[in-house]
């Protein structure tokens, strides 16, 4: 069981890191333009903006949720 | 008469699968280059190395009817795993230039490695054995002695872009006919340019890699998480269905856009950061 969950550990690690929002938006990014494609392959083009765009926005994202992470600490640290 | 135009035909064979095959190893090699300066060279060569020798055995299995091999599901695997390396590599290099995070100190973690070492029976505090051969300066290996990390981006690179040049190389070969040039034709042909662009594209390689060396490592971070992010987009992209209008070129588009997105990210990050000094100042007046 140990070394199923140690398994099961490096793989999120090494997948996920400190950092799910991205794996999981680059994931749904991904399944949406796959879907609007079957649904209409003529949007094709167009698709490769929302593409794009749509994986700026998890970066961003993520880069929020990175500085609001940090945030608190900082300021500890400044009080101190 | 006859002769003349083959041969010219043999060499228009040849200039265009050169070319082609050459984009597809420019691509591979960046990945090679951008993984093996910031993460280290022997993980990156191990996965580069394993990737060219499951290649050969792809090729050799199938022979010809490796056409038949389904490319898009492995571009969407590939792709995807690209783009989330990548993104966590560009989101901490933003988050560094924005001095949301400190610059990671190579020289500290070395010393510290060292002095645990040295210290503690020769274990490091990653838990790894140092090499005999190892000096300051050279990079300490992770798990089993392998970046993984390095190796499967490596890995992923090699094997995808080297698919897509032996699909090239046959469907070259196989449309050229009788086009001749020096003897060989068809596949032979094909197979020829191809192993000049590779001996062309590695020889590149090998003149900018001291180079870009020397630039500053969450710089250089920046850039690879830039390149991996683009690449998987275009990729995944590709493996869905997406058509990109200037096909390969499209790449360039997509490192250019987040370059801009990387650089007002940063920007936003700086004015926060400058914002919060200016807000701790006035509150202590």
């Amino acid at each position: 069981m140990k070394n199923v969950i140690r398994f099961l550990k490096f793989w999120y690690d090494f997948l996920i890191g400190d950092a799910w929002e991205i794996a999981a938006g680059v994931v749904a990014a991904l399944a949406i333009a796959a879907i609007l494609v079957g649904v209409q392959p003529a949007l094709s083009v167009v698709l490769g903006l929302f593409l794009g765009g749509a994986i700026a926005v998890v970066l961003g994202v993520s880069v929020w949720r990175g500085w609001q992470e940090r945030r608190p600490r900082a300021a500890r640290e400044r009080r101190e | 008469m006859g002769d003349q135009t083959s041969i010219t035909s043999g060499l228009f064979l040849f200039i265009a699968a050169f070319l082609a095959t050459g984009v597809e190893m420019v691509e591979a090699m960046t990945i090679i280059l951008a993984t093996g300066i910031t993460r280290g060279w022997r993980s990156t060569f191990f996965g580069a190395g394993a990737a060219a020798l499951i290649l050969a055995g792809i090729v050799a299995a199938f022979g010809l009817t490796i056409e038949d091999i389904p490319l898009a599901p492995l571009r969407v695997v590939i792709g995807a795993f690209l783009l989330i390396f990548g993104l966590q590599w560009l989101r901490k290099a933003v988050l560094r230039s924005g001095r949301v995070i400190a610059y990671h100190d190579e020289a500290s973690v070395y010393k510290r490695e060292v002095e645990a070492l040295r210290g503690q029976a020769a274990t490091s505090t990653t838990g790894f054995q140092l090499p005999a051969d190892w000096s300051p300066g050279k990079a300490i290996a992770g798990a089993g002695g392998l970046d993984w990390q390095a190796f499967v981006v490596a890995f992923k690179g090699v094997l995808l872009e080297g698919l897509e040049a032996v699909f090239i190389i046959i469907t070259f070969g196989l449309s050229a006919g009788t086009k001749a040039l020096a003897g060989f034709s068809g596949i032979g042909l094909a197979a020829i340019a191809g192993a000049a662009a590779l001996v062309v594209v590695v020889a590149a390689a090998l003149l900018v890699h001291r180079p870009l060396s020397r630039v500053p490592e969450n710089t250089m971070k920046m850039a690879v998480g830039l390149l991996l992010a683009a690449f998987g987009t275009f990729w995944a992209g590709e493996g869905i269905g997406i058509d990109w209008p200037l096909e390969d070129g499209s790449i360039l588009l997509l490192l250019g856009f987040y370059i801009l997105v990387s650089w007002l990210l940063v920007t936003w990050l700086r004015s926060l950061q400058g914002a919060g000094k200016k807000a701790k100042e006035a509150a202590r007046r």
